[in-house]
């Protein structure tokens, strides 16, 4: 991991499209600002490893699970 | 194309039923192309077939059955595609516990652009949507969104259209 130290208001570029500013560090917390390509998706990790932990737990469910659900008629009542 | 998928077999794909993911799901970087199969007698469900891992499906359902409703994203949100275009999907995950709900993932829908044939994961703030009431089909109308039906692949072939109103839930 490549480690830096930057102050308030300092930056960091990725390649010729990315920039993340330092904007405001106190009491713990740092506030960064990233500039990038509207399309690049930025998330925090904590959203990240709950979308990824979403997405394998839909993956692939257990062979006849939902014919079994759907014949045993598992649901909710509307 | 023909596919073998694990949980159908061999699965004849036309082109037109050809799904790309724009940007990569997460948890699955290395996955590109899909297939979007309605296997007969499961609605209001389908199955995003990986093309390239013959494992992978997810199981999906529109968020009107899980009582969700998303706002219009910006095309910037989800990677560049139309947002006026989105048709929604979400995944679902059948619990273990046969006494549980259904879980759809909420945070995460999946809008699909059936004028490209391609799709991204619009990923939400938890406060930008609402839990899901639980799942509640909407019975009197189990088909998928028109606009998805030509990009739909059926299975087995020949199986009746998704777009019949056949309850194949009991209400």
């Amino acid at each position: 991991m490549l480690i830096l130290t930057r102050r308030p208001g300092e930056a960091i570029r990725i390649g010729d499209k990315i920039r993340i500013v330092v904007v405001q560090a106190e009491a713990g917390k740092i506030r960064i600002g990233i500039e990038g390509p509207r399309e690049l998706p930025i998330l925090r990790e904590e959203l990240y490893t709950l979308i990824r932990e979403g997405n394998q737990q839909a993956n692939a469910p257990a062979d006849l699970a939902l014919e079994h659900w759907l014949a045993e008629g598992k649901k909710e009542k509307p | 194309m023909t596919i073998y998928a694990s949980r159908f077999g061999p699965v004849e794909v036309p082109a037109n039923g050809l799904w790309q993911c724009r940007q990569p799901l997460a948890g699955f970087e290395e996955l590109r192309d899909f297939a979007l199969i309605q296997v007969a007698g499961q609605s209001p469900f389908v199955w995003l077939q990986s093309l390239e891992l013959q494992p992978i499906a997810f199981l999906l359902a529109e968020p009107r059955h899980f009582g969700l409703q998303y706002p219009r994203p910006a095309d910037a949100e989800v990677s560049g595609l139309a947002g006026a275009a989105c048709q929604f999907l979400v995944m679902v995950t059948i619990p273990e516990n046969k006494d549980e709900p259904l879980r759809p993932h909420h945070l995460g829908p999946l809008c699909l652009d059936p004028g490209s044939g391609e799709f991204v994961q619009w990923v939400l703030e938890p406060g930008r949507v609402a839990v899901s009431a639980g799942f509640r089909p909407q019975t009197e109308d189990l088909g998928l969104a028109p606009a998805l039906l030509p990009r739909l692949v059926r299975w087995p072939d020949g199986s009746a259209s998704p777009d019949s109103r056949s309850a194949s839930i009991a209400a």
